[in-house]
């Protein structure tokens, strides 16, 4: 799993984003149930059960912050998005998880000028 | 290039906060009242929420101080901030609380730390520089008076917060600096060169020429009235043709005026602070103020008013000193009538919708009028080419209320050659000044018991006091006058404080007949002298 600056489309870039934030929630002690999942209201980058909760997570990745910081660029349209699309999720898999409290999160992953490749969590948004 | 193949380590940026709180001041008029700025961090998406009833300068807040803190090396949080400015009901404007807020949102950080406690005064600029704002005197002031000792200024306000005794002013140049003093992890950077640009010289009072009595010729009258009038405080009509030297009178008289006591010239300071804008103020101001609007003067220019900001007007910039109204018959009797109010209470009080405002004003007023619009109708009047209608109307528009107030109504009469050309200088502002000193301190030991100071602070009743009282020759006179309605109620007891004065003046116990006499003819011999 690599990405190359200089030549990637902002799909790649996405999806390699993506990528790293479901081996680092993973390692974090995300139960991860689903990856792009489709629902009416919308796309949900990640489904993870985490601690009795059922998290909807939005991954935000950025080359370098010229543009921002990513967990700033996060709107709060986007997070009512992705609250609507995981409510669809929930709706879908029942009776699984009827009585899971949900929540939000949001991981923001930096790719700087050097390659190096961070990763930012923010837990609960409301 | 090849990033690292491992799968980075995911950063829980929901870190352990706690409220930050720091103090500002939040100026209504010249009141200050103490603010809590409050930060707390929270889980919502990243942004910057501002409350409590901030305008549209501090709104804008927000981004200058994102700004100043990234460009002083100290990120804010990349979390939720709300900022809350408590008490919630007041309005708070301008850049003032941009230190403060910053200091809040560090604290709650846990960026710097002991930051709960000192009073926070100054704006950012985008690079990091603390730059003062209006009304930092007044708000010092108010800090104290709360109790708060620890003032944290910008560089440039500093000899203005010194000002207040009791306050223990730090001041620095640049943000880094203020958050090195309180713990945070960062190297002090003073970025000299921006803030030298934006105060470039301290600009020297421009040096005019002292004004000096000396320059007066003649007018014995008129100077023996000013110099009363700088004894007591008492207030004073300059009447006569025009270029017989009313205007000079009327500027040389703070140069024999006492010099203001230290609250009356921190107060005056705190004016100069709101109205001047930034840098106005450096030192206590040593001698009474002179201002003198120009009779196309409004209300509001004269006792103070505008639209949000509420600003100080020439009677409160007068506060301590001399209001002259130069060719008073001009300006609109509405304007004249507005100086009533503070010319009895000392203050000036603005409503407002949300809020009233006061401003100190206890000024000694000074008018200097033409007898009549062609100006020549003095003495026996034969040059005046006025109709007995014009001269009445012109002499209408100072109303009967306003000149019942004016203890000292004296004719400034054309000089003779012989007067002007005189090879010997008339007495110094010096000489005169000496004698005010004198009759003021005999006034001060007399009425240091009473609570007053001067002698035109001095309430009718006190009069009956056995110390205070005058000998019986001159009530008489006094209590004729009255009988005859040449003067009325409040006129007997400002006969009788400029009686006081020329007796202290003439280092007299107390005041007899020759003392009242005087200061009935003062008093009358504009109003009642006419030629027609």
């Amino acid at each position: 799993m690599s990405i190359n600056r200089s030549q990637c489309s902002l799909q790649a870039l996405g999806t390699y984003g993506e990528d790293t934030a479901i081996d680092a929630l993973a390692a974090a002690g995300y139960q991860i149930l689903e990856q792009n999942w489709q629902a009416d209201a919308g796309e949900v980058d990640v489904i993870a059960y985490h601690r009795h909760h059922l998290v909807a997570i939005e991954v935000k990745t950025r080359l370098g912050t010229g543009f921002g910081d990513p967990l700033g660029s996060v709107t709060q349209r986007q997070l009512r998005r992705v609250q609507r699309g995981l409510l669809d999720y929930k709706q879908s898999v029942y009776p699984k998880y009827a009585h899971t409290p949900i929540r939000v999160d949001i991981v923001g992953v930096l790719v700087d000028s050097h390659g190096d490749v961070t990763a930012e969590l923010l837990q609960d948004v409301s | 290039m090849e990033p690292s193949q491992k799968s980075p380590v995911i950063f829980n940026v929901s870190s352990e906060t706690r409220i930050g709180r720091t103090y500002s001041v939040a100026l209504t008029g010249m009141k200050g009242q103490m603010v809590t700025v409050e930060a707390d961090i929270g889980n919502a998406l990243p942004g910057f929420t501002l409350l409590g009833l901030p305008d549209q300068s501090l709104q804008e807040a927000k981004d200058r101080i994102r700004a100043a803190a990234r460009n002083s090396g100290l990120d804010l949080t990349r979390r939720h901030l709300t900022v809350n400015l408590t008490p919630a009901s007041i309005h708070k404007r301008g850049s003032v609380f941009d230190l403060a807020i910053i200091m809040a949102a560090w604290g709650a950080d846990y960026v710097v730390q002991r930051e709960t406690g000192s009073v926070f005064l100054a704006a950012l600029g985008l690079d990091g520089a603390l730059q003062s704002a209006p009304g930092i005197l007044p708000a010092v002031m108010a800090a104290v008076d709360a109790g708060f000792r620890e003032i944290v200024v910008a560089k440039s306000s500093e000899a203005e917060a010194q000002m207040v005794p009791g306050a223990k002013v730090h001041a620095y140049r640049h943000l880094t600096e203020v958050a090195h003093e309180f713990g945070a992890p960062v190297e002090p950077t003073s970025n000299s060169y921006s803030t030298a640009a934006m105060h470039p010289v301290i600009n020297e009072d421009p040096q005019e020429p002292p004004l000096d009595l000396a320059e007066i010729h003649g007018q014995h009258e008129a100077r023996w009235a000013l110099e009363i009038a700088a004894a007591g405080g008492h207030n004073l009509l300059l009447q006569g043709p025009p270029g017989a030297g009313k205007t000079m009178l009327a500027q040389r008289l703070p140069t024999i005026m006492p010099p203001m006591d230290t609250a009356t010239a921190l107060e005056q300071a705190a004016i100069q602070s709101l109205s001047e804008g930034r840098d106005a103020v450096s030192a206590l101001p040593a001698r009474p103020p002179f201002e003198a609007p120009h009779h196309a003067a409004t209300v509001s220019a004269l006792i103070g008013g505008g639209s949000g900001i509420v600003r100080p007007g020439a009677v409160s910039r007068a506060h301590g000193g001399v209001l002259f109204l130069d060719e008073a018959a001009e300006f609109k009797r509405p304007v004249l009538d507005t100086l009533r109010q503070p010319l009895e209470t000392g203050k000036v009080v603005l409503h407002r919708a949300r809020h009233t405002v006061e401003f100190p004003a206890t000024f000694q007023l000074v008018m200097a009028t033409n007898p009549c619009p062609c100006g020549h109708g003095y003495g026996t009047g034969k040059a005046c080419r006025c109709t007995s209608l014009q001269r009445r109307r012109y002499a209408a528009k100072l109303s009967g209320p306003l000149l019942d107030r004016v203890d000292l109504q004296v004719s400034v009469e054309p000089l003779t050659s012989h007067q002007l050309v005189a090879q010997r200088p008339a007495e110094s502002s010096a000489n005169v000044a000496g004698r005010v000193a004198r009759a003021v301190a005999r006034a001060q030991g007399r009425l240091e018991s009473y609570g007053f100071r001067r002698n035109h602070q001095v309430p009718l009743s006190l009069f009956t006091e056995p110390s205070l009282s005058m000998t019986d020759t001159g009530r008489r006179i006094l209590e004729e006058a009255l009988d005859a309605q040449q003067i009325s109620a409040r006129g007997y007891g400002r006969i009788m404080r400029v009686a006081w004065t020329i007796a202290d003046l003439l280092e007299a116990e107390r005041p007899t007949a020759e003392h009242v006499d005087m200061a009935l003819y003062l008093r009358l011999n504009t109003s009642g002298g006419g030629h027609d």
